[in-house]
């Protein structure tokens, strides 16, 4: 009993709740690739994080992190883009980032319909400068004009 | 009581008032040409455990944090309206379909019901809370064919969370 006791008071403080920072709704983040633009440089992050209550979804954010430049300075979000995904709201989405030239990055989001789960698509996301993003049907694999312009 | 781990769109399941409300979503919708049916309307416990098993002690994704008699359909008093085009069931937001969801919604708040933030399909009564539903507290006007049904459900309910109340024979309508 004692035991018991004790291991619940120190589960207390993480039921309470704990503040890491990290919004709760966030399910998985995925990083990669490089970008440079006007003076900064960074890489890429999507976000899949889960909405609703009766029906879950997922949103997927594509971010641009800039990383510090001096040591007093902190990476920072310079950039961010919710691509407008036609399944709708009850999909969960995984993502998978991949590098392809510097200035862009292919993100494969994969789809299960969370009413229908017989209902999955795939859909491919380049992005490439801060806040520029294009969306493509299924899996494409060759990259964008977008995309190899701007390894140049 | 029909499979009670199969989706079910019997309107004769929901509440009156509800039934009411949502026949009245679907003629309007019907009138304006915007290709909406109820995609699933009263859900029985075991089939609100069976989802909220997934992604957590059965295979899948995570598709709800509603447990069973923590969700308004469970008590018929939610549905979830999805376009069916050419015999197929779609959540498609693009184009003009966005706007076809977007007066889905208006005419539910119309018509006396509540959306839910990021859930577009789902539309459930106003005017009530899941904490009094668990409480047993339910809609008055309830008829033989929502109470017997609810009834059934709960009687036959011996899981976790427990089950609510039984509705009272009071809140049925009287014999004319």
């Amino acid at each position: 009993m004692k035991h018991r006791c004790a291991a619940a008071l120190l589960a207390w403080p993480l039921l309470a709740g704990a503040d890491s920072g990290v919004p709760a709704a966030v399910a998985t983040v995925v990083s990669g690739g490089y970008w440079q633009a006007e003076g900064r440089s960074g890489s890429y992050r999507v976000v899949v994080a889960l909405r609703g209550f009766e029906t879950v979804g997922s949103r997927v954010i594509v971010e641009w992190v800039a990383g510090p430049k001096t040591a007093d300075d902190a990476a920072a979000v310079v950039a961010a883009v919710e691509p407008a995904l036609p399944e709708g709201e009850p999909v969960t989405w995984t993502a998978n980032l991949q590098r392809v030239l510097p200035g862009c990055v292919r993100i494969t989001l994969r789809g299960v319909n969370t009413m229908l789960p017989s209902q999955r698509s795939t859909r491919t996301v380049w992005a490439l400068a801060p806040g520029q993003i294009e969306l493509s049907e299924a899996r494409s694999a060759k990259p964008p004009a977008a995309c190899r312009g701007a390894a140049r | 009581m029909s499979n009670p781990h199969a989706r079910n769109a019997d309107l004769a399941l929901l509440h009156p008032v509800f039934r009411t409300k949502v026949s009245e979503v679907l003629a309007a919708l019907a009138n304006e040409k915007v290709p909406f049916k109820v995609f699933e309307a009263y859900r029985y416990p075991e089939r609100q455990a069976d989802l909220f098993a997934q992604g957590r002690t059965t295979p899948g994704n995570i598709v709800t944090y509603a447990e069973p008699w923590r969700s308004y359909h469970q008590f018929g008093l939610g549905v979830d309206f999805v376009l069916f085009i050419e015999g197929k069931w779609s959540w498609d937001t693009a184009g003009s379909k966005k706007g076809w969801w977007k007066r889905m919604q208006e005419i539910g708040r119309e018509c006396g019901l509540a959306p839910l933030d990021f859930e577009l399909p789902h539309m459930q009564l106003g005017g009530t809370s899941s904490n009094a539903l668990a409480s047993g507290l339910y809609p008055a006007d309830g008829d033989d064919s929502w109470a017997e049904n609810l009834d059934a459900a709960i009687m036959g309910w011996a899981g976790n969370p427990a089950a609510p109340a039984r509705p009272q024979v009071a809140q049925r309508p009287g014999i004319a």
